[in-house]
């Protein structure tokens, strides 16, 4: 996983990789057609994200600015937009509506507790799937019998829709379903906060952990097996080898697998908007957005830079972590030399 | 774990094989499927069986009443053909460009390179839901609401294919090229008669992601589409469950979930030789 690290990796720093443009240096025509290639093979991309990824960006920041048209909700006055300076993110930020505080319910006064939930389900189903995921790549990394059986088995969570996943845990997790009745409990679980938020998060992590598995496993296998053998010859313990091979070794594998599902987890919806509707503090900040996007459009634009601002600086914050491991354990296997 | 012991087939070596792969494997595989069986079981009950005082597993009468409520109440082939349309179409283009993106980047020098490999890493970056707001009113002003081509276009842009496939393309000896390009192959005859064929483990494992993704995706279709001819399976799943009320429909609502799983699982079981080879082999790892 060099690749994550590279956006920091500064001009003065030796390029790991040996495909650096100066490699072709001296075949004038040959880099021609090159470019020629290169640009044919790679401009469908570009365009493409340039179309869905960089406009729609940069058009969410610069709506964000703007006033939405309409009834004003005090005055009931007609306002047309026009610029709107920052009122926009003061509202959500602030929770500020028209001259007051907003009104506990309505969707501005909901901005920090979906913020806090959202990071609540993303700290607690990641923490859960790393723990049991690492759990069953352990499993799935040792030699018996049925073990490719095992593995494709254990994805298939992972390949059912979300949506699916959803109702199938809200029938397991309905009054009269079977949750309560092997529990012998009468809990309303998707009907109050705090089973309403462990149901989300059983479901998140039934669904996510076997995938979670795959990425620690992938991880796993890179550690050569002399390695254990050495350690037990020396007399190391199961726990020894555990937390002084198999962590540090595997850990540039399993900070990427965390990044990815960490974002994943940031951008929760399709669990709490079908389990419980984003009803009993189970709002989560995608669901916020799409709410705000049938009650007014700039405002709905600010709130999504917001998220992305949010989302981007946790990325930031792990890549950064993640730079120094990734490049000191990358070993290039001499590639991306062909001309 | 024959390490322990000379004997393979040792008393010892045979309970530690059991305690530590098959119980494990045991457990595992029932936390995955007994929620899955709860499901189908579930389908095939009547709604005075689902909703009991006294916990009942299996139906008396198991009958496919729940399958033909569930098909006739939505237009389920429809919506399970829009979801094969926009899943095939998107997943189609998305490899392809991957393959293309990611042969450029790793086998070609060009000016800016890394910084227009930079730039798809921020990409893989962006949030999808901070995106969402802006496309649809770019799609919206476009008219493509309840379009196919306004399901699919905003998907499009994620650049996780080109990023799995460079990382395994960087792995490729360089050998293998060097006699097509001696033969003055051109770098289209070299990608698909070279570096495609070798990579179809790859390939195929992003292919799986990509049509998992496009099949499961919930968020934009549900957005974009408002008229039933247009929406996706998982849309018309929840279309499904607000079409009733709660106590009588579990039964459809689970048949209905069967019949969407179905169709994946079936990819998937076709696929998944290639995706646990993929994915365990460097995709990640570098």
């Amino acid at each position: 996983m060099s690749t994550i690290a590279e956006p920091k990796s500064s001009p003065e720093v030796p390029l790991p990789r040996g495909n650096k443009a100066d490699k072709e240096v001296g075949q004038d025509r040959k880099a021609k057609s090159q470019g020629r290639w290169a640009f044919w093979l790679i401009a469908p991309t570009l365009a493409l994200l340039a179309v869905v990824i960089v406009y729609p960006i940069v058009n969410a920041v610069i709506m964000s600015f703007q006033k939405d048209q309409g009834l004003d909700p005090v005055s009931k006055v007609f306002v047309k937009g026009g610029p709107a300076g920052f009122s926009n993110f003061i509202h959500w930020l602030a929770q500020q509506c028209g001259s007051g505080p907003c009104a506990p319910g309505t969707l501005g006064s909901q901005f920090w507790s979906a913020t806090g939930t959202t990071f609540f389900f993303a700290v607690v189903t990641v923490i859960l799937e790393t723990i049991l995921g690492f759990w069953m790549a352990i499993i799935m990394a040792r030699t018996f019998r049925g073990r490719s059986a095992l593995r494709a088995a254990v994805l298939v969570p992972w390949a059912i829709p979300t949506a699916v996943t959803a109702k199938l845990w809200f029938f397991i997790f309905a009054f009269e379903g079977i949750a309560n009745k092997l529990f012998g409990s009468a809990i309303l679980w998707t009907g109050s906060e705090w089973p309403a938020r462990w149901a989300i998060i059983i479901a998140d992590v039934w669904k996510t952990t076997p995938f979670m598995a795959l990425l620690i496993l992938a991880g796993l296998q890179i550690i050569p097996a002399e390695v254990y053998e050495a350690a037990k010859v020396d007399g190391a313990s199961a726990w020894q080898r555990f937390t002084q091979i198999t962590l540090p070794l595997v850990k540039p594998a399993l900070l990427v697998a965390v990044l990815f599902r960490v974002l994943d987890a940031l951008r929760m919806y399709d669990l709490p908007a079908i389990m419980t509707g984003g009803a009993n503090n189970t709002t989560t900040l995608s669901i916020l957005v799409v709410d705000q996007l049938r009650q007014g459009v700039n405002s709905a634009a600010a709130l999504s830079t917001i998220t992305f601002i949010i989302i981007f600086i946790v990325a930031f914050i792990f890549v950064r972590f993640l730079g120094a491991n990734a490049v000191a354990s990358a070993t290039p296997n001499g590639k991306g030399k062909v001309k | 774990m024959s390490t322990l012991t000379d004997r393979p087939l040792s008393r010892k070596n045979l309970a530690v094989t059991v305690a530590t792969g098959y119980i494990p494997l045991i457990i595992a595989t029932l936390i995955v499927f007994l929620p899955l069986a709860w499901m189908i079981i579930s389908s095939l009950k009547n709604p005075g069986e689902i909703v009991t005082t006294t916990l009942k597993i299996f139906p008396e009468h198991a009958s496919a009443d729940n399958y033909v409520k569930a098909a006739t109440k939505v237009p389920f082939v429809r919506f399970f053909a829009n979801s094969v349309l926009v899943t095939v179409v998107a997943a189609t283009i998305k490899c392809v460009l991957a393959v293309l993106t990611a042969y450029a980047l790793v086998f070609i020098a060009f000016p800016f390179k890394r910084v227009i490999f930079i730039l798809i890493l921020v990409a893989l970056m962006v949030p999808p839901q901070a995106a969402v707001l802006p496309n649809y009113v770019l799609i919206a002003q476009l008219g493509g609401l309840n379009t196919y081509w306004g399901i699919i276009l905003p998907g499009l842009g994620t650049a996780f294919g080109t990023f799995l496939l460079r990382q395994h393309f960087l792995t490729l000896p360089a050998s293998i090229l060097e006699a097509a390009e001696m033969d003055g192959a051109s770098h289209w005859r070299r990608l698909w008669q070279v570096v495609a064929p070798v990579s179809l483990p790859s390939i195929a494992t992003v292919a799986l992601v990509t049509i998992v993704t496009e099949w499961n995706d919930y968020l934009w279709p549900l957005i974009i589409t408002t008229k039933q001819e247009f929406m996706t399976l998982p849309v018309g799943l929840t279309l499904l469950s607000n079409s009733d009320s709660s106590a009588q429909a579990w039964g459809v609502l689970m048949a209905g979930s069967v019949i969407v799983i179905v169709p994946i699982l079936i990819v998937f079981a076709a696929l998944q030789r290639y995706i646990v080879a993929g994915l365990t082999q460097g995709s990640v790892t570098g």
